[in-house]
């Protein structure tokens, strides 16, 4: 059992990781907490084996747990000045201006 | 949750050498955390009279990811029929006819419409239709009025808004009163919160800020 509590939360770790590099927002705590579960039920079985692993993928959740909240308290939401966009923009603004001269003209 | 785009909106006088339109504009652009995942770069615009809301001609423009495609409307003086061209990624241009209600939008002019009823003399549950021409095809569309909520409505604080229900006949909207919009119950009727239901998930459209209304 031991073991499949370690696999669970390693897997759910990993599966963290991934997604705190990703833009997921919190979403990343539902494997996060998974993890943390996982890793303290591994240590509550057979204490007489090393702990080490499972102390490891604790402290590695607890890490991701507080990278996630920082990254959703610190890091704010913007938008960058795509050039390109505010060019189509303002492209497509000029060539309805044509278009409606037409439908006028036509009207 | 996570949040994925800001959208804008905005509207702008636009003169012709004969006519003044109102041009009513709706950008949609993913945060820079998005970008090199999933990039949107959406521009929905509609020329409209200003007093009517009548639209002349509405343009889309649409990048999502690799997608990409183009619409242009141009609305006959009677409203009844539209000249389409539309492309859609990188195949040929097609150009088609179609004929409408006299009544029809599109999908930007008709949020300003709605915008322009007097919601106060509606009665809850009541609906109103709506036509509107999206992907080529005109869809009848009927808003109807859930009740009054007060909710928070970004810089402006907390308001009371009218809770109305989208539906349409299409598969893009799913579930009954899973596509709502919260605008608030005064003169301005700013649209405060969007809760909508389509068939890749859920999302919501929360305002930050409203200025100039």
């Amino acid at each position: 059992m031991r073991k499949v509590f370690i696999v669970l939360a390693s897997l759910s770790s990993i599966t963290a990781l991934v997604l705190t590099y990703l833009p997921m927002g919190t979403i990343a705590l539902i494997p996060v907490a998974l993890a943390v579960v996982f890793s303290l039920l591994a240590m509550t079985r057979e204490k007489e084996k090393s702990q080490v692993f499972p102390k490891v993928l604790f402290f590695l959740s607890v890490v991701i747990f507080l990278t996630i909240i920082a990254k959703d308290v610190f890091v704010e939401d913007k938008i960058v000045d795509d050039q390109q966009f505010i060019q189509e923009k303002q492209e497509s603004v000029q060539d309805a201006k044509i278009l409606l001269e037409g439908l006028d003209s036509v009207r | 949750m996570t949040s994925l785009a800001q959208v804008t909106m905005r509207t702008e006088p636009v003169n012709t050498s004969k006519k003044s339109y109102l041009r009513l504009c709706i950008e949609v652009a993913t945060f820079d955390k998005w970008d090199s995942f999933f990039k949107i770069r959406d521009l929905y615009e509609s020329y409209v009279d200003p007093i009517t809301l009548k639209p002349s001609l509405y343009k889309r423009n649409v990048l999502e990811g690799g997608y990409t495609k183009t619409e242009m409307y141009t609305f006959s003086a009677a409203g009844t029929s539209i000249t389409s061209v539309a492309r859609r990624m990188k195949r040929a241009e097609t150009k088609r006819s179609l004929n409408v209600s006299a009544n029809a939008s599109d999908v930007v002019s008709m949020v300003y419409k709605l915008r322009m009823i007097d919601l106060s003399k509606i009665k809850a549950g009541q609906s109103l239709p709506f036509v509107i021409v999206f992907d080529e095809k005109q869809l009848p569309v009927w808003v109807k009025l859930i009740g009054n909520e007060t909710i928070s409505a970004g810089n402006l604080g907390k308001k009371v808004c009218y809770k109305l229900s989208i539906s349409a006949k299409t598969d893009k909207l799913k579930g009954a009163d899973k596509n709502l919009i919260w605008i608030t119950a005064d003169s301005k009727r700013v649209p405060c919160l969007i809760k909508f239901s389509i068939p890749v998930g859920v999302g919501q459209v929360s305002l930050l800020k409203a200025t100039g209304v």
